[in-house]
């Protein structure tokens, strides 16, 4: 059965082979083939849930939870995209759903106003100079982290990302200025 | 940086200001010494940041804890390994001695070889039409899955034989093998057409009374 290790060199189609005959047969209730898919799609899931999060041991809470809800669901696959795509997606929803479950939805998606980001944009205390980019991208409060991760590391379009998390598009703007100025700020100190 | 200019920057950045602001910013930044380092700035740190690793491994395995906790599929008919493996094996004897492998073996020409190749190629330009070719062919469940195998395990050995014969491009023992390879693909593909069509038969006459 194909290993992680061999993915890097494959054409696309020969990996989106692969990863069809894989998904079959985990559909059937193999779990090897599963196993395979999680070994092929995990290293980007993880540094997914990593950045999206800032902690590792979050990240790995919703890697597992991802893939547990990913084989639960494997029968609504349908193939219109890569198996990666699907639990890409599977994921930013885990995160959310996390987000929402810590009580921080609210400052998630709610527009800040005039004069709160001052307060609460206040750098945590192990934040300083030397800090690089990941370390400072951690730091960033949650609605301001996902926002420049799914934007600006991601590249995904504010329209995506208000339909990935739920926030309006007017608010993925915000919190991208918002996360540039403190990454700035950060970075510059 | 003024602040009239620093709160236009993203939108600067991101190619979001009309034309008369776009050219008001650009001007302001190439007179001011201060508000250019800024701009120069925030362009390395987003071109670092797409730059950043996209894929990151786990400090350990999850796998274990993942496994743990799947449940059973409804449809769940598990086998067992060394079965699957066995069937495979035959299926691909069986396949290599119907489908004129021997004369393969014998020639693997360089024409016989691009011939083999692109039928199979072909069918992979259309992954999941391939898989479905399979999957539509009304094989039991495990039969269907140990075709599912051997398409996977010849994939896999016809890539790694690929890859030597990059290197060793007039090695007759790896055309052969490759040869051998594309073949058994396309007699599981072959066969699986068959079914289909005769399982498309049966259901259209079921239907129909015939």
């Amino acid at each position: 059965m194909t290993e992680a290790g061999s993915r890097t060199s494959l054409a696309p189609a020969q990996a989106e082979q692969d990863d069809r005959l894989l998904v079959r047969l985990a559909q059937k209730g193999d779990r090897r083939a599963f196993e395979s898919l999680y070994r092929i799609s995990v290293t980007r899931i993880y540094a997914l849930c990593l950045r999206l999060t800032g902690d590792a041991a979050v990240a790995e809470e919703c890697v597992q939870e991802a893939y547990i809800s990913a084989w639960q669901n494997l029968d609504k696959f349908r193939g219109d995209s890569a198996f990666g795509s699907w639990m890409y997606r599977i994921a930013t929803n885990q995160v959310m759903s996390h987000f929402r479950k810590q009580g921080r939805l609210e400052q998630h998606v709610r527009p800040v106003e005039e004069g709160e980001w001052e307060r609460i944009d206040a750098p945590p205390e192990h934040t300083g100079l030397g800090m690089d980019l990941e370390g400072a991208i951690a730091t960033l409060p949650d609605g301001a982290r996902t926002v420049f991760v799914l934007h600006d590391v991601e590249g995904h379009r504010h329209e995506e990302i208000a339909a990935m998390t739920g926030m309006a598009v007017g608010t993925s703007k915000a919190q991208l200025h918002r996360a540039r100025r403190l990454l700035r700020e950060r970075l510059d100190a | 940086m003024s602040e009239h200019i620093f709160d236009k920057l993203d939108a600067w950045l991101d190619g979001e200001l009309g034309e008369a602001e776009h050219k008001r910013f650009e001007t302001h930044i190439a007179a001011c010494a201060e508000c250019h380092a800024t701009v120069q700035r925030a362009h390395r740190m987003l071109a670092k940041a797409a730059a950043l690793p996209r894929e990151i491994s786990p400090p350990r395995d999850l796998w274990k804890g993942i496994e743990s906790r799947l449940a059973d599929r409804k449809t769940t008919r598990r086998m067992r390994w060394p079965h699957a493996l066995a069937a495979g094996l035959v299926a691909a004897i069986v396949f290599m001695g119907g489908m004129g492998v021997d004369r393969l073996l014998k020639q693997a020409d360089t024409a016989t070889l691009q011939m083999a190749a692109s039928a199979s190629k072909a069918r992979q330009t259309l992954p999941d039409a391939y898989v479905r070719l399979v999957s539509n062919a009304g094989y039991s469940d495990t039969t269907e899955a140990d075709m599912l195998r051997n398409l996977l395990e010849i994939n896999l050995a016809i890539r790694e034989v690929e890859t030597a014969i990059e290197q060793n491009p007039d090695d007759p023992m790896l055309r052969r093998m490759l040869a051998s390879l594309y073949e058994q693909e396309n007699g599981i593909l072959n066969r699986a057409e068959i079914m289909n069509a005769t399982h498309r038969s049966n259901t259209t006459k079921t239907r129909t009374g015939i």
